[in-house]
């Protein structure tokens, strides 16, 4: 008898597939439409073969990072293997295309293509222009690869959203340990188990305010990487110099945290508060 | 406010390592994995605490991603005479787009010194990069080759290998023969091969080595080279004729070669030349 295979389980795209996949985006890119995803090719033996080796893919991720870390589990400690597999991010991306293309009003909206569709690895080394960690479901795949748990403010967000926070620090290229568990600490509301101050700043004339964003808070971070190691400083060190003009209200995040001992994943409890 | 507070300055400028005092590699062991091997070269009187941490950070610009690599306190390394124990990669590095630095800070994670981005070598013996902007190509020295320069394609790139008889790597690139006419020849080899042999070459360093020589031909692309090369007027020896004089006639090759020719000893007053008149 033979066994069912799950719809979870992941498959890889043949070259029609791919072909219509990127098509898709290509021809939708930046458009509200209609058209939905060709999920008509998602299970068809035709269009994609089984991928056994992995485990299942989470069936209804409702965050960010519940995607990211299905995503990871599947692929069972495997990330670096297929992390140039166009074949199975494609798949992968199909599968979750009823979460990461649309638009708030829930419509068909698909951003850059390039956001869906993975470069191959030539491509990504032979052109600098490429930034692959914006592909909706590869970049937060790969961020939590990275960093597991300790990304989950940056992976909080907008499912259909890149975020403003982790373009910043992967743009940067500041994604370190303490630099993420200090944007926890500041920016994650623990008890809502959501992510503020993830927008884009407005342009500022001299002598202006920040509006206290995580943008705005990895360049502080910048600033503070000229004299510490942003991989041996602690997290409090770098949010010690924000000013409560600021980051006032996420300053009282951040104490409060600290207070109930509430930290991020990997921060080791401290006596000082912020 | 019309000023804001960074953070505490603990130290007033922190000590540049100099580039000559840290050499980079990223070698291939023999099971496939990439690994990079760090020396530190005549830094023993180095002003740094000795139980000063030193790291190793790998800013892979193509991944957006920053590692860093432990590697003990400097009294460790120094006793370990400046080699650092090989440091084993997730992935290959892009040469190009990689920095690596070497940072030494205290237990707080202030930086004592660091070096200023080190650039890396992509293999062995280190790349023509520095002198042609050619980091997709590895050097190297064979003292066991009879040739004294010939262009090889390896699966993972191309590569030109010097003989028993050539200059010293180093001194290579100070060698107008070698520059001249032992660099071109070996170019030819690796175009010609490249061109004739059916072989798939399909790694990043081969896509550039045909994107260069697409531009040296002054074609769009590398298609154009292989359709130039199936002309009857060209040929495959006209085609590869184009590659070869487009790379002498390029801005850095041109500049080196009337460098090196100053300094040329071609037989003059105090020569063989005049011996011989």
């Amino acid at each position: 008898m033979q066994r069912e295979i799950s719809p979870f389980q992941p498959r890889r795209m043949t070259g029609k597939a791919l072909e219509r996949f990127d098509h898709y985006f290509i021809e939708n890119e930046k458009k509200v439409t209609s058209a939905p995803p060709p999920f008509e090719i998602l299970l068809d033996d035709e269009w994609s073969v089984p991928a056994p080796e992995f485990g299942l893919l989470p069936e209804n991720p409702q965050s960010k990072i519940e995607l990211a870390k299905g995503i990871n589990e599947a692929l069972k400690g495997r990330f670096d293997e297929v992390m140039h597999d166009i074949g199975l991010w494609s798949w992968i991306t199909l599968r979750y295309a009823d979460k990461v293309v649309r638009n708030a009003g829930g419509k068909w909206a698909p951003s850059s293509d390039v956001n869906y569709r993975l470069a191959s690895e030539h491509e990504l080394y032979k052109d600098s222009g490429i930034h692959q960690y914006r592909h909706r479901v590869w970049g937060p795949a790969y961020l939590y690869h990275l960093h597991g748990e300790a990304s989950r403010a940056l992976l909080s967000n907008d499912m259909t959203k890149l975020g403003e926070g982790f373009d910043a620090v992967m743009w940067y290229n500041v994604a370190t340990r303490p630099v993420l568990q200090a944007i926890d600490l500041l920016f994650f509301d623990g008890e809502a188990g959501k992510v503020e101050g993830d927008f884009r700043p407005p342009a500022r004339r001299p002598g202006e305010f920040r509006k206290g964003s995580i943008r705005e808070f990895v360049e502080h971070v910048r600033q503070v990487g000229y004299a510490y190691s942003l991989h041996r400083v602690s997290p409090l060190k770098l949010i010690e110099g924000l000013s409560e003009q600021e980051f006032g209200p996420y300053l009282r995040n951040a104490r409060k945290r600290l207070a109930n001992g509430n930290l991020p994943e990997g921060m080791v409890p401290v006596e000082t508060a912020a | 406010m019309r000023f804001r507070s960074i953070a505490n300055v603990t130290l007033f400028g922190k000590l540049e390592i100099g580039d000559g005092n840290v050499r980079v590699e990223q070698k291939v062991s023999e099971r496939g994995m990439p690994y990079l091997t760090v020396t530190f070269v005549g830094m023993e009187d180095f002003p740094v605490s000795l139980d000063a941490s030193v790291d190793v950070i790998v800013k892979n610009n193509v991944l957006n991603e920053q590692t860093h690599h432990t590697v003990g306190s400097w009294e460790t390394v120094l006793k370990a005479g400046g080699d650092l124990k090989p440091i084993r990669l997730a992935r290959e590095l892009h040469p190009g787009r990689t920095e690596i630095i070497v940072q030494f800070s205290d237990e707080n994670g202030v930086i004592l010194a660091e070096t200023s981005g080190l650039r890396l070598s992509s293999d062995e013996d280190g790349d023509a990069g520095e002198g042609g902007g050619m980091s997709f190509i590895v050097f190297r020295r064979k003292e066991e080759q009879v040739f004294p320069i010939r262009g090889i394609l390896e699966p993972e790139g191309p590569v030109i290998e010097l003989g028993a008889y050539s200059p010293p790597l180093k001194a290579c690139e100070k060698d107008f023969g070698i520059v001249a006419f032992g660099l071109p020849s070996a170019i030819r080899q690796i175009v010609t091969s490249l061109i004739a042999d059916d072989a798939v070459l399909e790694t990043p360093r081969w896509d550039m080595m045909r994107s260069a020589a697409a531009k040296w031909a002054r074609c769009d692309d590398w298609k154009d080279v292989v359709d130039l090369s199936s002309q009857d007027r060209l040929g495959l020896n006209g085609a590869v004729d184009r590659v070869v004089e487009g790379f002498l006639k390029a801005g850095e090759v041109q500049k080196r070669l009337k460098d090196l020719a100053k300094d040329a000893d071609f037989g003059n007053e105090e020569g063989e030349c005049k011996d011989a008149a």
